[in-house]
């Protein structure tokens, strides 16, 4: 369950203060494979980063699975975020100098949650997951967008994490490429994650269960329709 | 064992970027080697000077009398507070070396080597024996190797008295108590007493070798025990011509070793602040490189006290890097300087050995300075929001658009304007490498400046000895008579007689003395250029006055100007006025004091009469001044004039400039290690800014960039830092260059040197830090126009 109450969130600029959430109050079900949309500069990304825990609210609440992370700390929140959400980036963000799967067993080292004997398995059965068993040696910079993205996914996941947040993770992406992305988000929802995606493509967002529709900071929309995942 | 994938992250980071990796191992390197190389040098040089000069139970005093015998040296071995006495007959002769020139051999006759029980010498090398003290044999001190004698070649020697001896040479043995040859021009050599006989020796002894029982380094106690022995041989019918007391207890260098090692601690460390500029530098860049990784670890749920460990053990890398390459490699290049320092200063060098408290001192400084200089840039990173860490994107370090040198200079092509803006933009780093290189050129420039102080040091001594040819004879001689054979000599323009005597100055207890020796120059002297600190020089019309001097301040601070002092000449007391203080820099023992010759040789009962010749001559080269040295002796010779020893004025200057020299060579080595802090810091710098903007290289490529306006671009950057780090340097180097003078010259000459600025200097490291920036951004400039424009606009 995630809950936002009265969010607001302003940048300092040169040019004075400048709002970018105004008061969002939002709810999230355990198990909702949900989607945030909106134009370019309408407030989507901001509003993935409050429910990450990446930025703090000016103003206001954000709840996830009972735990207040407008109140924790830096360290508390990183702590909390290895081990109960999982981050998909639209650029990837993938450490360079490690291997595909040195880079999902650092998430697992730090968080510490999986025992140290099951991480090497786990890693490998994301990796065949994601459909990249074959490419665990390789550098991030050896593989393409869809595939570093395949693996980021697979990294969100190596903790196990309830819910999984993924800003634009089709957004730099060929059609087909997304569209194998998205089936891997779907068949991950059917499985019990929370899934929450950004994005701006309206065909994509209609495939989820939920869409908000974000535009100038505040929520403008909501559509919460009973869909098959697999539509 | 499963390693932490962090660790793996750490190690990946240390090796995916080896010339980072490199430049920073490098820094650190540098620091630790300097620090690693003045200690480890400073404490080999002391204890094998020490060692070996002890291990050869020194003497502390050696006293010049009349004959004496054997009977005598055991009867001083039971006055109280004499540890040893041995007598020794000491004579000295002249000898035409292999390469032509002339030099005097201190020759001692003693029974065996075995038997010497002070000043004992011990095999001239490791592994080999003593050789053997043949009838009608000589063995050199092995300070004489450079001359090039091998065991059976003939040393024909004149005597005083003008007759030759054919010697054979035995073989060189070390005496780490006698002055080596290269600086004191005279060879040490030891006969039999036959061999001593047949060279003009007497029966018995002329020179007595006094060690105390204890205390053996407190010139007052050494003092007060060879008071009892001459006060002894006075009463008792033995003349005392002269004590030698240099610096009782220690080897000869040993004073001025300690002045040179602190110096050269100084710059060690110096170089230690310089790199830990260098290790900010480098990683505020590293972390900034590092910005968008720390923020994706914390995203995934990485804590800062996960994190903050990472980068201090990639840190600890680097030191353990640095620390582990250079103490041996400190060790090596000091076991290397104190063997250079061991030949030149006659003692034995022992092979590198590693010191626990230097090698944990080294530790310290891998391990520490860079964790406490990166304390701050480390921390400010990690605490950097996750969010601001992921949002850098596209071209950075924009700003408002400023009107200033690109309005000014409109005539400079654009790439240069961009240089020059560049040198500019990381202002912190720019500020620190900026520092690091006007450091190292300040000092860089005030050792060169130093060097210069030097030849000024030798020029002032000069004023002293301003004769081409001094000649000391062995007893007084008619000034008129003496200077009629020299005035014969072609080739010389003019002769003056001077007077040296021997005198005790009586001390403020009235009781003891203290030995001084008068030297009196003619009262219309043109050989002589005093550097007087306060009162005046002599003029011709003083009689009783004295012009004292600093190595005589040092032992009696309380004499003032205008005082009246006691001095007895021959048994006989003066009285004298203080009317002047002159400066002289170097050890001189025992001090000087000039009055006029006419009024001295009325008081030592010698009118007319003198004790040396200094001779000009119109030319003043060496060459010229040899030839007619020459010349002259053969001419003293055949008129039976007993002549003690001869030197030419160049003869004098380069054993004066061979120790010198020693010690600019050393501040050099050190300066150039500055330097080469300074040029790491303006390649990191290079290497950074150049790593930052490969996105910028590459939209430039982008819209029509040449290789070779990229290449200008970085390469000018560089200059541009270079060229103003220069300016200032010029100008730091001046309080530089007088604390320098001031430190070397208390520590090695007893006095401040005069500061002298020298061009050549600020020119060598203009053409340095040209020749650093050049190579400095070569590399990374090449580098930069090599990257494809696609890599280079995906950097990350």
């Amino acid at each position: 369950m995630i809950e936002l109450r009265g969010v607001k969130k302003s940048y300092q600029t040169s040019s004075g203060e400048y709002p970018v959430l105004k008061g969002v109050n939002l709810e999230f079900n355990a198990g909702e494979f949900a989607s945030i949309i909106g134009k370019s500069g309408s407030g989507k990304t901001t509003l993935l980063n409050m429910i990450t825990g990446i930025d703090r609210p000016s103003d206001g609440e954000v709840w996830v699975n009972g735990s207040p992370l407008h109140k924790m700390s830096e360290s508390q929140m990183a702590r909390w975020r290895g081990s109960n959400m999982g981050i998909v980036f639209q650029f990837f963000q993938l450490l360079p100098t490690l291997s595909i799967m040195e880079n999902l067993l650092l998430a697992m080292d730090f968080c510490g949650k999986i025992p140290i004997s099951e991480r090497k398995e786990r890693a490998e059965y994301l990796l065949n997951l994601v459909g990249l068993l074959d490419h665990a040696d390789k550098l991030p910079l050896a593989l393409s967008g869809g595939q570093q993205q395949r693996v980021a996914i697979a990294r969100a996941l190596a903790n196990d994490p309830p819910v999984l947040i993924a800003d634009e993770p089709t957004g730099n992406l060929d059609s087909k490429t997304a569209e194998s992305i998205f089936e891997l988000f779907t068949r991950l929802a059917e499985q019990g994650k929370t899934i929450i995606i950004v994005t701006h493509d309206d065909s994509l967002a209609k495939r989820t269960q939920s869409t908000t529709m974000i535009a100038d900071g505040m929520i403008v929309a909501e559509k919460r329709a009973s869909i098959p995942l697999a539509a | 064992m499963i390693l932490f994938t962090r660790w793996r992250k750490v190690w990946a980071d240390f090796w995916s970027n080896k010339t980072r990796s490199l430049l920073m191992v490098s820094t650190i390197l540098v620091g630790v080697f300097s620090v690693g190389l003045v200690n480890n040098m400073g404490r080999m040089m002391n204890q094998n000077m020490e060692t070996d000069f002890n291990s050869s139970n020194p003497s502390e005093a050696q006293i010049s009398t009349s004959m004496f015998d054997e009977n005598w040296v055991r009867s001083i071995r039971n006055i109280s507070g004499v540890g040893d006495a041995e007598g020794v007959y000491e004579l000295i002769a002249k000898w035409v070396t292999p390469s032509g020139t002339t030099t005097n051999i201190d020759f001692l006759a003693i029974d065996t080597f075995e038997k010497k029980r002070l000043d004992t010498v011990k095999p001239a090398g490791e592994g080999e024996s003593l050789p053997p003290l043949t009838h009608h044999g000589v063995v050199f001190d092995r300070s004489a190797q450079s001359l090039g004698l091998k065991p059976g070649d003939p040393v024909e020697v004149e005597l005083p008295n003008g007759e030759k001896r054919q010697l054979t040479f035995s073989g060189y043995i070390h005496n780490s108590t006698c002055f080596p040859y290269p600086m004191s021009g005279i060879i040490t050599g030891y006969v039999t007493r036959e061999t001593g006989k047949w060279l003009g020796a007497y029966d018995g002894y002329n020179r007595l070798l006094v060690s105390v029982a204890e205390n053996p380094t407190d010139r007052t106690h050494v003092t007060d025990v060879v008071k009892k022995i001459t006060d002894r041989f006075e009463k008792n019918g033995v003349n005392v011509y002269s004590v030698s007391m240099y610096d009782p207890g220690h080897h000869f260098a040993w004073q001025i070793t300690q002045g040179v090692i602190f110096i050269l601690s100084f710059f060690g460390w110096l170089t230690v602040i310089l790199s830990a500029f260098l290790i900010v530098n480098t990683i505020v860049a590293l972390m900034m490189q590092q910005t968008k990784q720390i923020g994706v670890m914390k995203a995934i749920g990485a804590s800062m006290d996960q994190i903050l460990p990472m980068y201090m053990v990639l840190l600890m890398c680097f030191g353990f890097l640095a620390f582990v390459v250079s103490v041996p490699l400190s060790s090596w290049a000091a076991a290397l300087m104190n063997s250079f320092m061991g030949n030149m200063l006659n003692y034995d060098s022992a092979p590198a050995s590693l010191y626990p408290d230097i090698v944990l001192q080294q530790g310290l400084i891998s391990f520490l300075v860079p964790v406490l200089a990166s304390g701050i840039p480390v921390v400010t990173s990690l605490n950097r929001p996750v969010r601001e860490a992921l949002s850098d994107f596209g071209l950075s370090g924009g700003t408002k658009p400023k009107k200033g040198i690109e309005s000014r200079w409109k005539l400079l092509p654009r790439p240069i304007l961009l240089s020059l803006r560049n040198a500019f933009r990381k202002k912190a780093r720019t500020s620190l490498t900026f520092i690091t290189l006007v450091l190292a050129g300040a000092i860089f420039i005030a050792v060169f400046n130093l060097w210069s102080s030097f030849d000024k040091v030798m020029v002032d001594i000069q004023g002293y000895y301003l004769s081409d040819v001094n000649v000391v004879l062995e007893r007084s001689y008619p000034f008129k008579m003496i200077s009629n054979i020299v005035k014969s000599i072609p080739g010389i323009s003019g002769v003056e007689g001077w007077l040296t005597i021997e005198g005790k100055l009586q001390k403020q207890d009235q009781k003891k003395e203290d030995a001084v020796v008068f030297v009196g120059p003619p009262s219309n002297s043109t050989l002589i250029k005093p550097m007087m600190v306060s009162g005046r020089w002599l003029t011709p019309d003083d009689r009783n006055a004295i012009v004292i001097g600093n190595h005589l301040q040092k032992i009696r601070p309380d004499l003032k100007l205008n005082d009246w002092v006691k001095i007895k000449i021959n048994d006989k007391w003066t009285n004298w006025q203080i009317i002047g203080f002159y400066r002289m820099p170097g050890n001189i023992d025992p001090p000087l004091i000039y009055t006029n010759y006419e009024y001295l040789s009325y008081e030592a009962g010698l009118p007319n009469k003198v004790y040396e010749l200094r001779a000009i001559t119109y030319e003043h080269d060496s060459l010229s001044q040899s030839t007619i040295s020459e010349a002259l002796q053969k001419e003293l010779k055949k008129r039976k004039i007993a002549v003690s020893y001869v030197q030419t004025s160049s003869e004098w200057v380069s054993q004066q400039k061979s120790t010198t020299d020693v010690l600019a060579y050393c501040m050099l080595i050190m300066a150039c290690l500055i330097a080469i802090v300074g040029g790491l810091g303006l390649s990191n710098t290079m290497n950074l800014n150049v790593l930052e903007r490969t996105r910028e290289i590459g939209v430039m490529r982008a819209i029509g960039a040449s290789d070779t306006n990229i290449q200008l671009i970085v390469v000018m950057e560089g200059i541009v830092i270079g060229l103003l780090s220069w300016v200032v340097s010029v100008i730091l180097s001046i309080p530089f260059t007088m604390l320098l003078d001031y430190g070397v010259g208390i520590s090695i000459f007893q006095s401040p040197l005069d500061a002298v600025f020298s061009l050549t200097g600020s020119i060598a490291w203009l053409a340095g830090v040209l020749a650093l920036a050049a190579i400095s951004s070569i590399a990374p400039a090449s580098h930069a126009s090599k990257i494809p424009i696609r890599e280079t606009l995906a950097y990350e």
